[in-house]
């Protein structure tokens, strides 16, 4: 849920008692409301530290992206679908 | 990286003759975590990221303008440097 779209201020900056920051990634923010925990993503920006996270690759094996702190820099491509132009 | 299962993505790797890593988020977690999930339909909008050495997105590209290269190679370069 994204309901502030590149808008969203860190949290870390604001004195917002309501919101209580979860350890990681930093663009996400927990919420609790009297209908129970609500969790926002604010979109990534240039300046923050991209999540990490463990994804199989083509091979089955398994890549992640925090092996490549220090040694390359990484260019993410999300699409669409595969054999679909996207 | 797509939220195509890896035996797909090694079909389509095969077929275009991809040299890089084409990676699986068949969970949907990766994309939903850095904010290109569409809900609805199931899978990431079109996005490219430039991630440096330290781990800081450097650059990002949407829609109709990750289908232009350039800016991202230009980046890498300065990166590179």
């Amino acid at each position: 849920m994204n309901i502030f779209p590149g808008s969203m201020p860190n949290p870390r900056h604001l004195f917002m008692p309501w919101l209580s920051i979860s350890s990681a990634p930093l663009n996400l923010v927990r919420m609790t409301t009297r209908m129970g925990i609500m969790e926002i993503h604010r979109s990534l920006r240039v300046g923050d530290p991209a999540p990490d996270f463990e994804l199989k690759d083509q091979h089955g094996s398994s890549v992640r992206l925090s092996e490549f702190l220090g040694k390359k820099n990484v260019v993410l491509a999300f699409y669409v679908l595969a054999f679909t132009g996207g | 990286m797509s939220v195509d299962a890896w035996p797909t993505q090694k079909k389509f790797a095969e077929e275009t003759g991809a040299q890089f890593t084409l990676l699986s988020d068949f969970a949907k977690e990766v994309s939903h975590m850095y904010g290109v999930l569409d809900e609805k339909a199931g899978v990431a909008w079109r996005m490219t990221f430039v991630i440096d050495k330290k781990g800081t997105i450097r650059r990002i590209d949407s829609g109709e303008d990750a289908l232009d290269i350039s800016g991202v190679m230009k980046m890498c370069g300065e990166l590179t440097r």
